[in-house]
């Protein structure tokens, strides 16, 4: 998004740079525009998601929809409140923040260094591809029945769960990003005497790491899946659980009010891994 | 093969970059080298390599691709393993890479992460000895001397591509080695980036009293910079003969025009395209045959 933007603006500066070269007071000009543009933007965006929210209450109260089915902005809002008031939604929060953070945690652990060690040594390779090709061709909820023979309904569960989920993804790309890296710069790095570990350590970790975070990102999307659908199938708490409880027993706000909880994980997530990629990245910015 | 030497150099004029070691000798004897290929079995690449080059000398190796001048540089600098013969640099046997030599790759081979200051400094890291204020001092003098002042913090996706050939040199030049191997290095620069390149380049050599070993297939830079040249011939490569270059210097961009000059390149071209001519017989004879 930010690179196209900074493209789109390099373009512009050239094209009017290249017609009206004797304009000084375009500059400063321009880039208000392209300002305006970007909050124009989210602006529009904004507007839209407050008029269907509106549309949404207004045909809810209306009853030109039946709330019992589709709920309301309002009712789900109330639904929040009360999950608050009545202790119900940290608990919850808690214990499946908890299933994805050590599920997910343990996937990142794991499937960097396994991906490197794949990517790497051609042996390495060939031992574990099996594998790798096996886990990603099966959807991992497949599994189910028998993660829950092996370790129960417990925590341990979700955490297989999320760790499965999330493990292939990462893997995949860590490897595809250690064979991308260019040949030249090792040969460089051993012409400096570089070990094996510094190689690791200064070209191949920095170098698969665009791949390595965009394998982080997939694997995100993959590990709140296993959250929501290890706790739809055996739970006994976390919003997985909440959303099952209340489908069961007709209660539409709370379905939603679960909905939102995720998605404001699923936000705050992704947030946090662009803010890391940025960092990892400001090298290509400029 | 009888080799020329040449004689002593008048002193070069010291410039301010701390250069520890002089140029280091280099004696290639009987040097062969042979790839195991899947498809047409042991290839010679390199045979019967005989080559000494003295202390502070530049030498130019050319040759039309293929001929085995990069598997050469490769060889001496230890990264690839000789089959028969030995490379020895002041009378030390070499096997693999290590400080005393250092090489400036065809592509500028920068890290894209890592600024120019931080590319400069990446040899002496994996030396482990880029900690000390010297060691800094060092990075930003040889930044200083190739040209690229004012350019420390900026990345290689922000340089030109002569700019970052500079940034290769810098950090060949950073651990200070005792023979400078360069490869190609202004191969893919346009026609202008490349003279002036090899213009600075003479003078960083004449500043830092490093021995240099240039591969090029580009005659007149190899004249141009070049004390003595090496031709070479392909499969498997030898070498076809080596020229002495007797114009003195310091030499002007202008020496190329010079009468002298083009009567070198007709020298060097000559055996080449007799080479090129006889490569293609041989070739032809084969499909025949």
């Amino acid at each position: 998004m930010t690179d196209v933007d900074a493209r789109m603006g390099v373009g512009e500066d050239l094209a009017s740079s290249t017609s009206e070269p004797g304009q000084k007071a375009a500059p400063p000009r321009r880039r208000r525009n392209r300002l305006l543009s970007r909050s124009w933007m989210s602006l529009v965006g904004l507007l839209s998601v407050v008029v269907f929210l509106g549309l949404w209450e207004w045909a809810a109260d209306t009853n030109v929809i039946n709330p019992l089915f589709t709920s309301s902005p309002s009712r789900i809002v109330k639904e929040l409140g009360n999950l608050v008031s009545t202790g119900q939604l940290w608990p919850n929060i808690w214990i499946s923040g908890q299933e994805f953070l050590i599920g997910f945690g343990i996937a990142i652990v794991v499937a960097i260094p396994l991906g490197i060690l794949i990517g790497w040594y051609r042996p390495v390779e060939a031992v574990f591809s099996p594998f790798v090709s096996f886990l990603n061709s099966v959807p991992r909820i497949a599994l189910l029945p028998l993660l829950i023979i092996w370790v129960g309904i417990g925590i341990q569960l979700k955490i297989s769960v999320v760790f499965l989920s999330a493990v292939v993804a990462i893997l995949i790309n860590t490897i595809a990003g250690i064979k991308a890296l260019d040949p030249q710069l090792l040969t460089m790095a051993r012409s400096f005497e570089a070990s094996d570990f510094k190689i690791f350590r200064r070209i191949a970790l920095p170098g698969s790491v665009p791949y390595i975070l965009s394998g982080i990102r997939l694997g995100l999307g993959h590990a709140l899946i296993g959250v929501v659908v290890g706790e739809l199938y055996a739970a006994n708490s976390g919003i997985g659980h909440l959303i099952s409880v209340a489908g069961n027993t007709f209660q539409t706000d709370l379905v939603f009010a679960g909905v939102v909880i995720i998605a404001v994980f699923g936000l705050i997530f992704t947030w946090v891994l662009t803010r890391i990629e940025r960092h990892f990245q400001s090298w290509r910015q400029s | 093969m009888a080799l020329n030497r040449i004689s002593a150099r008048k002193t070069r004029p010291g410039v301010a970059v701390s250069s520890v070691g002089r140029g280091a000798s280099l004696a290639v004897k009987n040097v062969c080298v042979e790839y195991d290929t899947a498809r047409s079995g042991v290839q010679a690449a390199l045979k019967d390599i005989n080559l000494t080059v003295d202390s502070g000398e530049f030498i130019c190796v050319v040759g039309t691709s293929g001929c085995g001048k990069t598997t050469l540089l490769k060889a001496i600098d230890g990264l690839v393993p000789i089959t028969s013969g030995s490379i020895e640099l002041d009378g030390k046997r070499i096997t693999k890479p290590d400080r005393t030599r250092s090489v400036v790759f065809q592509s500028a081979s920068l890290l894209p992460w890592r600024s120019v200051v931080d590319n400069v400094t990446f040899g002496l890291e994996m030396h482990g000895r880029h900690k000390s204020p010297e060691a800094r001092q060092h990075v930003l003098d040889l930044i200083e001397l190739v040209g690229l002042g004012g350019f420390e913090k900026s990345f290689p996706g922000e340089l030109s591509g002569g700019m970052q050939q500079r940034v290769n040199l810098a950090r060949a030049l950073a651990v200070d080695p005792e023979l400078l191997l360069l490869d190609e290095p202004f191969a893919a620069l346009d026609a202008q980036t490349r003279e002036i390149m090899q213009s600075e380049l003479v003078k960083i050599w004449e500043a830092t009293h490093k021995t240099a070993l240039f591969i090029t297939h580009q005659i007149d830079e190899a004249i141009y910079l070049a004390d003595r040249v090496v031709v070479m011939t392909a499969r498997p490569g030898r070498i076809r003969d080596v020229i002495t270059v007797e114009i003195p210097r310091p030499r002007p961009l202008q020496v190329k025009r010079d009468p002298q000059f083009v009567k070198y390149v007709d020298e060097v071209w000559n055996l080449i395209e007799e080479e090129g001519r006889q490569a293609a017989r041989r070739e032809r004879g084969v499909v025949q045959g």
